[in-house]
């Protein structure tokens, strides 16, 4: 039985993360791939959409220059013939601050003969946004 | 033959929330039904973790209260027996103002005997939450946020 793709996308994806390597990402991504991490890219520049290869390549590297992945937990996971989607807790941490940061994210994944050609990743970021400030956003209630 | 039941009881579930058709949704959930979708609950109410078919109806009142059309297109969905997940690309026209609030939400499903008993969902709520106060957050916190992450 074949492994499925996102299994390996995914092993690659965390040793280019937290080894700077990417020469097996590279090589599990399609050229034309399409890349979308929702949510606010004035704030963390390594989000947002990003088309081909190369674009996506640099964006990983800059992850990588910002963040370590210290444990990951899958909640849940479900693999199609070419599809995969997976809800993620990540526990990381901001490099430069040394800030801890607890994360849930959904990944989907599209692959084509083996290779990932559509990427999009949704975060709950106003969580993301209160712990990288490190205090609660006060918002008015709505009933 | 798991896959297709779930497909099409998730499908189901989708299409009768978004056009407001609260007994078909009911009906595609099981009793102890458990949703959580991760949000601000002070601007979501309904939202958070809950429990029971009652959600369902009271979720979509809340949303046919607050918005006046609302339409949803799913755009992604991944089955394995009696799990799915799906992206979904709403569209909601806030009822305060008429401005159409646009967002992609993750929602992951589990079901049992053909009903859905757990829900997980979640979306890029910053962004939600400036669409829903009509407001830029941004400029407010970027700085902060960059400067406390050292980016």
């Amino acid at each position: 039985m074949t492994e499925h793709s996102l299994w390996r996308f995914s092993r690659a994806l965390h040793r280019a993360i937290n080894e700077r390597q990417v020469d097996d990402l590279a090589a599990q991504i399609d050229d034309n791939v399409e890349w979308a991490v929702f949510g606010p890219i004035d704030m963390f520049p390594f989000l947002g959409a990003r088309h081909g290869k190369a674009a996506v390549l640099d964006v990983c590297r800059q992850i990588a220059d910002n963040i370590r992945v210290h444990r990951f937990e899958r909640e849940s996971m479900m693999l199609g013939e070419d599809t995969g989607a997976s809800m993620m807790r990540y526990s990381l941490t901001a490099l430069d601050s040394n800030r801890p940061i607890s994360l849930r994210l959904a990944q989907f994944a599209r692959f084509s003969n083996g290779l990932l050609v559509s990427m999009r990743v949704v975060v709950d970021t106003f969580d993301l946004v209160e712990q990288a400030l490190g205090r609660q956003i006060h918002l008015p209630k709505i009933a | 033959m798991k896959d297709r039941v779930t497909r099409q009881c998730v499908n189901d579930f989708l299409v009768a929330f978004y056009a407001g058709d609260v007994d078909r949704a009911v009906a595609c959930c099981a009793d102890d039904v458990d949703t959580i979708t991760y949000a601000p609950i002070e601007l979501f109410p309904h939202l958070g973790h809950q429990r029971g078919k009652p959600w369902v109806r009271e979720a979509i009142r809340i949303q046919q209260q607050r918005y006046a059309r609302r339409r949803a297109e799913i755009t992604f969905m991944a089955v394995e027996d009696d799990k799915a997940a799906t992206t979904i690309r709403v569209a909601l026209e806030k009822r305060s103002d008429q401005r159409v609030v646009q967002f992609e939400i993750a929602d992951f499903f589990t079901l049992r005997d053909g009903q859905i008993v757990t829900h997980r969902s979640f979306f890029d709520s910053f962004d939600l939450v400036q669409q829903v106060l009509g407001r830029d957050l941004t400029d407010a916190f970027a700085a902060s946020v960059q400067d406390a992450m050292q980016l």
